[in-house]
């Protein structure tokens, strides 16, 4: 399963492709920005993870973006972020996000997270 | 009576002009009392004038005392959450510090064990117990750096609002300028564009994060997600 993960802080991006690989997931991309991962985007990606706060593009808007296209209609999307108002939360719901996690998290919250997308998706 | 800015310098040059004709008026009413009924229609349009000059005074000194408040709300509310923000940067990170010290003793006394499990007769299963609980310690300092993520966007926060500020004092100085007496308030004057992301969130922190998440469990659960 092939992860894009996306955030703009290089040791955010670091901590969550670490935590990735320990709970068995090694095949990923990074981007550290909405645009950036649009270019990566393709059909090879299994999986999104975004943070929401980031330059030139946020995660929101990355996620109406991918969800706009044929491709990116199924994709499993996961949001991680330090927003934690409830009218975010629901904001990112309804953009179209499968689950989502305040920063910090631990792994057992990112694996645990995964599964119920993946058992969902 | 609703501010006008355009009108501010007009009345501004109507207010010497017509002291300039007062002055012009007394000075030949002293030199010549018969010339003065040449001028009576001036002297009848004066009253209003005046009147007029006395109400965007009015206005200007209204508008001083609400910039008076703007200022006070941006020094005292915005700054003083400014400060919580960099207390809030200076603890965590003195606990995550603290946490990849207990961390880094944790991991050098499981070293320590490794060490001295080599060549007993349980070594090998001993120290293969151990090396996973050292690589659950590291991880667990390896999660504790996303404190840098938290307080790079806190600092990001107070940055934007010490810019804020500056903003503010150059309207401050140039409301000694005969363009622009008021000072707009913080939600008029933000300079933010919606439509432009912002790189960092303003209410970013490490607390209270396990109901933060329950927060969120609880409407991804209603939504059926």
């Amino acid at each position: 399963m092939k992860f894009l993960v996306v955030d703009d802080s290089a040791t955010m991006r670091r901590i969550i492709v670490n935590s990735l690989q320990r709970i068995g997931f090694s095949d990923h991309v990074e981007a550290s920005d909405g645009v950036e991962a649009l270019e990566l985007f393709d059909s090879s990606i299994d999986f999104l993870i975004t943070d929401w706060n980031m330059p030139n593009m946020g995660g929101l808007e990355l996620v109406k973006a991918i969800r706009a296209r044929e491709d990116g209609k199924r994709l499993p999307i996961l949001m991680v972020t330090t927003r934690s108002v409830r009218e975010d939360i629901i904001q990112a719901a309804e953009a179209g996000v499968n689950n989502y996690i305040v920063k910090p998290f631990t792994p057992q919250v990112l694996k645990e997270k995964i599964n119920l997308i993946l058992g969902v998706v | 009576m609703a501010p006008d800015r355009a009108l501010e310098p007009k009345v501004i040059g109507e207010s010497v002009a017509t002291l300039r004709l007062l002055e012009e008026l007394l000075e030949e009413m002293q030199g010549d009392a018969r010339s003065s009924s040449g001028h009576t229609s001036t002297l009848l349009a004066l009253p209003q004038i005046l009147l007029r000059i006395y109400a965007e005074i009015l206005t200007v000194i209204r508008k001083l005392r609400q910039s008076k408040n703007v200022l006070q709300y941006a020094a005292l509310a915005r700054l003083q959450d400014t400060q919580d923000k960099l207390r809030e940067v200076t603890s965590t990170t003195e606990t995550a510090t603290t946490d990849l010290l207990d961390g880094l003793d944790r991991a050098l006394a499981i070293l320590d064990g490794i060490d001295a499990s080599l060549g007993t007769e349980t070594g090998t299963r001993e120290c293969s117990e151990k090396v996973d609980e050292l690589r659950d310690e590291l991880h667990k300092m390896m999660n504790i750096l996303q404190f840098q993520d938290i307080t790079a966007q806190q600092l990001t926060y107070v940055a934007s609002v010490l810019g804020d500020a500056e903003e503010r004092l150059s309207t401050v100085i140039d409301l000694f300028d005969s363009t622009g007496i008021a000072v707009h308030s913080p939600e008029e004057s933000e300079t933010h564009d919606e439509d432009e992301p912002r790189n960092f969130d303003p209410n970013a922190t490490v607390q209270s994060v396990r109901e933060r998440q329950a927060l969120v469990d609880e409407i991804f659960s209603s939504e059926g997600r």
